[in-house]
């Protein structure tokens, strides 16, 4: 099965980790392995921040179980927001 | 004179006169605005600054769709200017401002309060306080997930 990387931008709590990450996962990989990579590549240990936080694009949130990404992708990991 | 929309995200002192001339309009009798100010205590600690991080691209994609719904929930009667503060704030510092008109004050209330509470749910916003000891924290907030 072919790879694919990710480049994951960092927003909010995830800054004390950086700006970016970047991390191969295989070609099908969902919005759950995409997470599940990312707390492995952080070494994290706050299951619940991940698990509240969303996937997105430049342009809109990405969910479902049923998205598959399939190339390479520029990727933000955004954690609860509060703006204002 | 067609309904407008102002969105922007800035690193710049936000400014309130700018807001209202922009929204101002000889068809509309009422101005309406929020105006979001750094307070010196939040959850039992005294606070001394707050750092908002910002997903540009997409919260101004975000912003204009809350915008454009709020526009047709009020059948398009309205102007609307919104600026959200990007970067590091002391105390009384100013994070956003909100201003809508419309021809009567009911639909310029309305539109304004819609705005300030979707923008906490849905804008990828992010605050960091920083605590008078030196401590900061990212304030919790509302997920954009399924999960939340």
């Amino acid at each position: 099965m072919s790879e694919i990387k990710i480049y994951m931008k960092l927003f909010g709590a995830f800054k004390k980790y950086g700006d970016e990450v970047d991390f191969t996962l295989p070609s099908g990989c969902t919005v759950l392995d995409v997470k599940n990579k990312l707390a492995e590549t952080l070494e994290m240990d706050d299951a619940a921040l991940i698990t509240d936080s969303a996937i997105a694009n430049d342009n809109e949130i990405i969910s479902g179980d049923d998205v598959m990404f399939t190339e390479d992708s520029h990727l933000a990991i955004l954690p609860p927001v509060c703006g204002g | 004179m067609p309904e407008k929309i102002h969105i922007e995200i800035t690193e710049q002192k936000l400014n309130i006169a700018a807001a209202h001339e922009f929204v101002t309009d000889p068809a509309h009798g009422a101005i309406d605005s929020f105006v979001g100010v750094v307070r010196d205590f939040n959850m039992g600690k005294p606070v001394e600054g707050v750092s908002y991080d910002v997903f540009d691209e997409l919260a101004e994609k975000i912003l204009q769709t809350l915008c454009e719904d709020t526009m047709k929930k009020w059948e398009g009667k309205l102007n609307i200017y919104i600026s959200h503060f990007k970067g590091r704030l002391d105390v009384g510092g100013v994070s956003v401002i909100i201003a809508v008109s419309s021809p009567h004050r009911a639909e310029s209330f309305d539109a304004c309060r819609h705005l300030i509470e979707e923008l906490k749910h849905q804008v990828p916003i992010w605050k960091q306080e920083h605590y008078t000891d030196h401590d900061s924290e990212w304030v919790k907030g509302h997920a954009l997930c399924a999960h939340g």
